[in-house]
């Protein structure tokens, strides 16, 4: 072959080699460029992770896994597949990639791990590049930033509630104002099951607000915990885990003497409640009977519920209208027995079972006679105990809120 | 459809003025003042007397008026209470409301009759409130004009069956005096 032909022929193959090579090629012209085939780096983490250069001091749970959303970043820069794995199983995604581009890595420290955990990144033309997690164990609720930390002095169970606004309620009756509000109770090393209710308030500006559960409304989380002596709630601002509703039957029927005597033109009578409403409201936890009644003087709204605990309760809420009416009984609970004041609560013991009750005087006998009530009363707190165990509210002792802070910095 | 929009916007804005206002709270002695009558005295207080209680429950001062009858035999009590105008205006006063709030044996009607009345001033058209056999059948009485510085006396009559015990409390009452100042 001529000298000219070989140089032709070079001039034509060689351009036309490399456009075919290019063309047909997996990564197009990718194949002929230079550098890394990613780059991986620390992606969008919460302030309470501590990172540096490709470690993250990252925190793991007792209670459930902890999720680190986005937590590594992967930029591909080749149309090619990267590999993942990890030496404690905080990665889900076996690969990223396909095409060049930014990918994220979600990271989920295993409950209860703790230590140095490996995240490999891995590729078959040798590159390879890792992130480093170092995990502490801490008694903390996955994903929570802060929590209320209620301590709590009392014996027996105890059926805890927290508002949207901050209020704590034991067994319905407002107690403290807690920094922080949620759905997750840990008590005693354990998440506790929860429910979720709402109330509302049945007439506006009312001091105390007369609430009542309802299908709308504020929410409230409420939980059970038996305490002996003093301990600790924690109150984690978290969603509420999905947990089976327990099958609670209602609760008993409300047996007392309910209303007041009033004189009329014929005789005295007694103004007891006609009963012109009744809801069920089934909980997880609970189920609760709702009530409105209505009298000649006055209009009651109360609920029951029945819990898994043995105890049930009530709670009673009257409006009296102002009249000039005297009264020799005003009965606003008295479901029999002889009424006493223990403390700051009043007790009815009817065989086995106890009533305890705070709020106003429950039951009052007039000699001479009294006027009747009026206006809004004070409400009415009763938990029953038919198990002869329970000894009352417990104390709100201190209330304090802890934000979770990075362990290392 | 510019007045349709215009119509919407008017809907939704709302001018609202609020005038602060301070309210005291205070008192004054009551229009009326009530003072046991003159058959008080007799047989010091036996067939009436008054006396007034505080109700602590409901902060009310509450009077309370002790007659008392003979049974089989009618009393006539003709000066029982005395309620006076405390005001320097003329204030109209009836008896109302009355009912039975403690029948203190209530198989019995010892009470076959009662009757409270507006002894003076005179004039009123109706000046008795009724009780018949424990029950109250009239009700209330016509209002009655008291001058400033003027008493009203109220009487109490009484049919007590002559089966009734002697030295008992039958029933109580509730009997309400309304006043209303001009």
């Amino acid at each position: 072959m001529r000298r000219e032909q070989v140089i032709r022929t070079l001039l034509f193959f060689l351009p036309t080699l490399v456009f075919i090579i290019a063309l047909t090629a997996p990564g197009g012209d990718y194949a002929f460029r230079a550098g890394p085939l990613a780059e991986v780096a620390a992606g969008q983490l919460p302030y309470y992770v501590y990172v540096s250069n490709k470690t993250l001091h990252l925190y793991s749970s007792p209670y459930a896994p902890w999720p680190y959303p986005k937590a590594i970043e992967v930029k591909l820069f080749y149309p090619t597949t990267v590999f993942i794995s990890s030496t404690c199983g905080a990665v889900a995604a076996s690969s990223v990639g396909e095409a060049p581009g930014s990918y994220s890595v979600d990271v989920v420290v295993p409950p209860g791990f703790q230590g140095d955990c490996w995240v490999n990144f891995t590729h078959p033309s040798g590159w390879r590049d890792a992130v480093l997690l170092r995990v502490k164990l801490v008694d903390w609720y996955p994903g929570a930033t802060e929590r209320a930390v209620v301590t709590l002095n009392g014996s027996g169970w105890q059926f805890v509630q927290v508002g949207q606004g901050g209020t704590l309620y034991i067994w319905e009756r407002p107690m403290a104002q807690i920094p922080v509000a949620g759905c997750v109770f840990v008590y005693n090393k354990s998440v506790l099951l929860a429910e979720t209710q709402r109330y509302r308030e049945v007439a506006p500006n009312v001091i105390p607000p007369a609430v009542v559960p309802s299908s709308s409304g504020s929410v409230r989380y409420g939980a059970f915990i038996k305490l002996e002596g003093a301990s600790q709630l924690y109150i984690y601002k978290a969603d509420c885990l999905t947990t089976p509703r327990l099958n609670i039957s209602g609760p008993p029927p409300l047996r007392a003497e309910i209303g007041v005597v009033l004189p009329t033109p014929t005789g005295p009578v007694f103004d007891a409640p006609v009963v012109n409403n009744t809801v069920t409201y089934a909980t997880g936890l609970r189920t609760i009977n709702y009530t409105e009644a209505v009298a000649r003087i006055y209009r009651l709204y109360v609920y029951t519920y029945n819990t898994p605990v043995g105890l049930w309760g009530a709670v009673f809420r009257y409006s009296f209208a102002l009249t000039t009416l005297l009264t020799v009984k005003a009965s606003l609970f008295r479901p029999g027995g002889e009424l006493q004041r223990v403390g700051d609560v009043w007790i009815y013991r009817v065989g086995n079972v106890t009533y305890w009750i705070y709020g106003p005087q429950p039951h009052r006998l007039c000699e001479p006679p009294c006027g009747a009530p009026a206006g809004w009363q004070e409400p009415l707190y009763v938990v029953v105990d038919p198990t002869g165990q329970w000894r009352g509210w417990p104390n709100v002792v201190a209330v304090r809120r802890e934000v979770l802070q990075p362990w290392r910095s | 459809m510019l007045a349709v929009l215009l119509g919407a916007v008017a809907l939704f804005a709302a001018v609202s003025i609020i005038n602060v206002t301070y309210w005291y709270v205070n008192t004054t002695a009551p229009p009326v003042i009530k003072y046991v009558g003159n058959d008080t005295n007799v047989m010091n207080g036996t067939f009436v007397k008054a006396d007034w209680y505080y109700d602590s429950t409901t902060g009310l001062n509450i009077t309370r008026v002790y007659v008392t009858g003979v049974p089989g035999d009618i009393v006539n009590i003709t000066n029982a209470l005395r309620v006076c105008n405390n005001y320097n205006v003329s204030v109209n006063i009836r008896i109302s409301d009355v009912s039975l709030l403690q029948d203190y044996y209530p198989g019995d009607n010892y009470i076959r009759y009662m009757a409270v009345r507006i002894v003076d001033p005179p004039g009123a058209a109706d000046n008795r409130v009724e009780i018949r056999d424990e029950a109250a059948v009239d009700t209330t009485t016509s209002y009655v004009t008291l001058a400033p510085g003027q008493c009203a006396i109220l009487g109490v009559d009484l049919v007590i069956d002559a089966n009734a015990p002697y030295y008992r409390t039958l029933a109580a009452y509730q009997i309400n005096i309304e006043k209303v100042p001009q």
